[in-house]
């Protein structure tokens, strides 16, 4: 393990103070929103901040800051449930070609390289526009998309490891297959499982904002970061609260995100920054 | 050159060979994946052709006179292989709502989307290299922070933020910048007006993308240098007295590329599928509010040809990534 | 023989009514009909519309983007002016002699093709037996009135035989598809059009922009004697973001925005260099369905079909204040049925419901609707405001103890899966050109735009009296009617009429807005 410089370490901190927050938000979210989300108030339409409304009040004079409470929910549930999907999917994915190797390895890779092909969130909205769009299908989505690349890695990684001496030592002692992945292999690898899953995270918060900026997100009434600032676009000659807000949300949460994943990158990975992976020849 | 392949040498030329075959096969394989998505679509173009009006209006045999018009009678292999023997030719069938060849609007499209993309790769390639190699050499130094910093703060400025502000502050509060690319009539203004136009059109999506961009390909190329002058040879090299300079431009340098490389072929990706968010924003008639439109029409040519397309930039980017690589490292392997 | 005078039956639209209900003083509006202090010739006119242009074969077309191209490109017989009077176009006059069954037809007879071929009646035949076509015009054939046969009585009368009295004919006449296209090049109507009217294609990029330019030898004057139109060219420029689109307005890239998004009607009102102009223009009625083709599971959309649960619903909304979320506050409140009171036939004395929230809550009752009953409304973000009108709608139906679940469909699907189809959905409705068409096809039972499935054996007795009436103020007392009946069912809620704005560059004269939203330029011109 790698020690941290002070700096790395206040960013790792930060960020880990920040997503926490974020993830608080999303769970305790429907308690802390100052008023209803769905609540039109008729007085009260495209408002700029105030000492009623702190974030002031979008064009159907709901709360910008409720909303952006609520869309915390909204988008942290698809980010994080299609980010843990994707983890474990390409997780066991990867383990098994690189365990078992031969034609399921060469056939899996394969259709990899075929997903990886398509350039991510050109592919999102290409399915979510035949599919249509929702919540659970923005999920679908993008676990579909972050699997290959979870698998790429975690296959290369795991090759490293499998034909290592104590690896063989378990086979031949006649161990199933499942414990040794799951008690000798993984061990070693999650460091890079996390690594990844961390920056496929921030970048599944990035995709589901862009979607459903371009109207492909979540239907309305369901607050979302994305929606939000679409909707609010129209009014950003008078207003911009309702656009800046959720704007800043999803930076925040990105940087946030992203300062985690260098920290744990620091922390736990060693002695490999090659992107190809793979072993030094 | 020759290249390792588990033990047995390969000759550059059949690298490239095989290299070409395997991405044709991808392209053919994401071709049927596409296809084969479509067909979970609900609904289908007569019923758009017919919306609005009663569904008693129109009686059920005109239905499926304009159904076969439109070839969506037959199996789907049949149709996919229409549409993929059209494709070698250069014909991508008919668009639904257009009754035109789709083919000619798709190119038109990507020509735009190009004039767009490829000064922002230019940029994403030299500051994303170039800042990457500053902070690298520099590290830890309040320089590389702040560049850290502002490579952070990039990636994680979602485009249609930055690309809404830039629209927002220049094209409808300054009006420095056209508002709508196709409102401006090309044919009345001379030369010097048409190349002014063209930069106050572009320079704010190219800057949204690139911001993007740069921020990537910086971070790895920074991470990689970083790694290579901690390697053993670099230090080795130190030690026995070659100048720095030297060593960096010699194998640091070199070494640090090839990850760069990769990162760019996946932000050329990123940039060539019209980055449909910052075209979106800016209403710039690129390849990729082709397909936004298409989706919104269910234009089922069009959505298939502009996937096809963008994705086989895609395919050909990374082709040319993997030969790049090999070409400067020998040594790779196969797998 | 009862000759029909265009300008003797004047109808009237609502200008008055909407000044009252908008916001803001706003720059000038257009007086309708203004006369050119001086009509300069030439220079380019450059219209913005929100998507391409898609469809040049006037009988085929299907989104209303194409019609700047197509209304410029082929004449109709007769066009529909601003009080929904026909006017002459290709034909100069018509009359009829039995009361509205057969009508006859005169044509200009210096009206010519682009090609420069002269316009003939066996032109006129063939185009409109083209549109009576369910196969070549499936969006037409039944628009443009109970036509039983077409004849071409010498090479510039045109007799039409119908198969019941109608005394709109000419009205439907100008409308959107019965547009005459050249007989001997219909072939290459796609790729090579030759059409009648005042402007003709230069050149179309799908996806694209296209381009006009002046027919020089149009049959028709302007004011200064010579042949319109007054402009040289005509840009049509598709832009599908309104913020861009009313920025480049705004910087001068374009000069004319055919439809001025609600929330910038202010904004274009307070610009200095922007004309607005606005007429009324159609509206979002809340349908309920009365036999939809699906339900879901605990939608209780079974209870739709008793009157006074739709009363009730009718009864709880507050009008102004949907007016005002749904289009911000641009229309007039609307009494749940489809005639504006300032149209010619509109029934001042039916007025629209007010919110009562304890006579709701007491028809609730006695339909045995217990409170917190579950119902789902679809709709969808892809018109202005009909999502916030089913926002609104769910809001104020908690006050009567309904809980009213938000189904959002995208735009894609809703036309071809939603309307006309789900027990409780929000529709989008633009004005039609003759009273008959607004009603009669969306309440008679069967009719072609019967969205709330409704069918009314008394009611259809009255629309089928109403349409083959002569005399017009029978005619109106008996529309006048089935408003009533129409607004006390509450099958369709529409609390308001919507408004339709449009903006100019104040450098040009001579545009207007139209309530069917249609947009002519041949009488458009740049201002000295």
């Amino acid at each position: 393990m790698d020690r941290l410089t002070g700096r790395q370490a206040f960013s790792f901190v930060l960020g880990s103070v920040l997503v926490s927050g974020f993830l608080l938000l999303a769970i305790l979210g429907p308690w802390l929103t100052p008023y209803d989300v769905e609540t039109m108030n008729y007085e009260h339409l495209k408002e700029l901040p105030s000492a009623e409304f702190l974030l002031g009040t979008d064009r159907y004079g709901r709360d910008v800051l409720s909303r952006l409470i609520l869309g915390t929910r909204t988008t942290m549930l698809i980010a994080v449930t299609s980010t843990a999907l994707a983890t474990v999917l390409g997780t066991t994915l990867g383990l098994a070609s690189a365990f078992f190797g031969g034609r399921f390895d060469s056939v899996s890779m394969r259709l990899i390289d075929v997903l990886i092909a398509f350039p991510t969130l050109v592919f999102a909205m290409f399915v979510i526009g035949v599919l249509g769009s929702g919540i659970v299908n923005g999920i679908i989505v993008i676990s579909l998309i972050f699997t290959p690349s979870i698998a790429r890695v975690v296959r290369s990684a795991a090759l490293g490891i499998v034909v290592l001496d104590y690896v063989d030592a378990a086979r031949v002692r006649g161990e199933r297959a499942s414990y040794i992945l799951f008690r000798e292999v993984m061990p070693n690898l999650y460091p890079t499982v996390i690594v990844e899953a961390s920056i496929r995270f921030g970048m599944a918060i990035l995709v589901t904002s862009g979607l459903s900026f371009i109207g492909l997100g979540p239907p309305p009434p369901t607050p979302d970061w994305g929606t939000m600032a679409s909707e609010g676009r129209s009014l950003m000659l008078s207003n911009p609260w309702p656009v800046f807000a959720p704007s800043l949300a999803i930076v925040l949460a990105v940087v946030a995100v992203n300062l985690v994943g260098d920290g744990a990158r620091t922390l736990l990975v060693a002695k490999r920054s090659r992107v190809s992976g793979g072993s030094a020849g | 050159m020759r290249f390792a392949r588990n033990g047995v040498m390969t000759a550059f030329p059949i690298f490239v060979v095989r290299r070409l075959a395997a991405s044709l096969l991808v392209l053919v394989a994401i071709s049927m994946i596409l296809m084969g998505i479509i067909q979970f679509m609900p609904g289908d173009a007569v019923d758009m052709l017919l919306r609005g009006l009663s569904p008693d209006t129109v009686s059920a045999e005109t239905r499926e006179a304009l159904r076969r018009d439109l070839g969506l009678d037959l199996p789907v292999w049949y149709q996919y292989w229409n549409w993929i023997s059209g494709v070698v030719q250069g014909d991508f069938g008919s668009s639904y709502t257009f009754n035109v060849p789709v083919a000619p609007i798709i190119f038109a499209r990507l020509k735009t989307s190009l004039i767009l993309a490829l000064p922002a790769i230019a940029v994403m390639v030299t500051f994303g290299i170039g800042l990457g190699v500053v902070a690298a050499l520099k590290e830890n130094s309040p320089l590389d922070a702040s560049i850290q910093l502002m490579s952070l703060t990039a990636i994680a400025m979602p485009a249609f933020l930055v690309g809404s502000l830039f629209l927002y502050v220049f094209a409808v509060q300054l009006n420095w910048i056209p508002a709508a690319f196709n409102a401006v009539d090309l044919s009345r203004l001379d030369t010097l007006e048409t190349i002014a136009f063209f930069f106050t059109a572009l320079i704010f999506p190219c800057l949204t993308i690139a911001a993007e961009t740069v921020a990537h390909v910086l971070r790895q190329t920074r991470a990689s240098m970083i790694e290579e002058m901690k390697s053993n040879y670099v230090r080795a090299a130190l030690l026995r007295g070659v100048p720095r300079g030297q060593v960096i431009l010699g194998h640091v340098l070199r070494n640090s590329l090839l990850p760069a490389i990769t990162v760019i072929a996946i932000n050329v990706g990123y940039v060539l599928g019209g980055v449909i968010v910052v075209e979106f924003v800016f209403s710039y008639p690129g390849i990729g509010n082709l397909m936004l439109s298409a989706i919104q029409t269910r234009d089922v040519p069009i959505m298939l040809g502009t996937m096809f397309v963008i994705s086989a930039g895609y395919v050909l980017a990374n082709f040319v990534a993997d030969i790049l690589y090999s070409a400067l490292n020998p040594r790779v392997r196969l797998t | 023989m009862t000759r029909y005078n265009p300008i003797s039956r004047r109808r009237f639209v609502a200008c008055a009514g909407l000044a009252l209900a908008t916001t803001g003083v706003g720059n000038l509006i257009l007086p309708r009909g203004a006369r050119a202090q001086a009509v300069s010739r030439g220079g380019t006119i450059t219209l913005s519309v929100p998507g391409p242009v898609s469809e040049l074969d006037p009988h085929k077309v299907v989104s209303h983007e194409s019609f700047p191209a197509t209304f410029h490109m082929y004449s109709a017989l007769t066009r529909i002016g601003h009080d929904f009077n026909a006017e002459p176009e290709l034909a100069e006059s018509w009359s009829t002699d039995d009361g509205g069954q057969t009508w006859t037809f005169k044509l200009f007879k210096n009206a010519k093709f682009h090609s420069g071929r002269p316009v003939t009646a066996e032109d006129v035949k063939f185009s409109l037996e083209r549109v009576l076509d369910e196969k070549t015009s499936p969006r037409g054939f039944s628009a443009i009135g109970p036509i039983e046969g077409v004849t071409a009585k010498d090479r510039h009368t045109v007799v039409i035989r119908l198969s019941t009295t109608y005394v709109d004919l000419p009205i439907d006449l100008g409308g959107i598809y019965p547009r005459i296209v050249d007989r001997e090049t219909i072939d290459k109507i796609a790729t090579a059009p030759n059409g009648t009217g005042p402007f003709k294609l230069v050149k179309w990029e799908p996806t694209g922009n296209t381009v006009l330019e002046a027919n020089k030898d149009y049959h028709i004057m302007g004011e200064d004697g010579r042949p319109l139109p007054y402009v040289d060219t005509v840009r049509i420029v598709p832009i599908k973001e309104p913020t861009s689109e009313f920025a480049a307005l705004q910087s001068g890239a374009i000069d004319v925005m055919l439809q001025l998004p609600f929330d910038l009607i202010s904004t274009a009102q307070g610009d200095s260099r922007l004309l607005v102009d606005a007429t009324a223009s159609g509206y979002h009625s809340l349908s309920l369905h009365q036999n939809p083709s699906f339900t879901l599971p605990n939608d209780n959309s079974e209870l739709l079909k008793d009157k006074r649960v739709r009363q009730a619903l009718a009864l709880a909304i507050n009008r102004p204040a949907i007016l005002n979320l749904a289009i911000s506050g641009f229309g007039t409140v609307g009494n749940d049925q489809p005639i504006p009171p300032t149209h010619v036939y509109g029934h001042a004395g039916l007025a629209p419901r007010k919110r009562n929230i304890d006579k709701a809550k007491q028809l609730l009752a006695e339909a045995g609707v217990q409170p917190g009953t579950r119902m789902i409304l679809h709709t969808t973000t892809g018109r202005p405001g009909l999502m916030e009108h089913g926002l609104a709608v769910r809001e104020m139906a908690k006050a009567i103890g309904l809980d009213i679940a938000i189904d959002a469909i995208d735009i894609s699907r809703y036309w071809t899966d939603i309307e006309y189809r789900a027990p409780m959905y929000m529709d989008n409705w633009g004005a039609r050109q003759t009273i008959n068409a607004s009603i009669k096809p969306f309440y008679e039972t069967g009719g072609g735009n019967n969205c709330a499935g409704y069918s009314d054996p008394a009611l259809d007795v009255v629309l089928n009296r109403a349409e083959s009436e002569p005399d017009f103020k029978a005619r109106k007392d008996l529309y006048n009617v089935a408003m009533e009946m129409i607004s006390e069912s509450a099958v369709t809620i529409i609390p308001y009429f919507k408004g339709f704005y449009i903006a100019t560059n104040k450098s040009i004269g001579g545009v207007s807005a139209h309530p069917m939203t249609y947009m002519w330029l041949d009488r458009a011109y740049r201002k000295a």
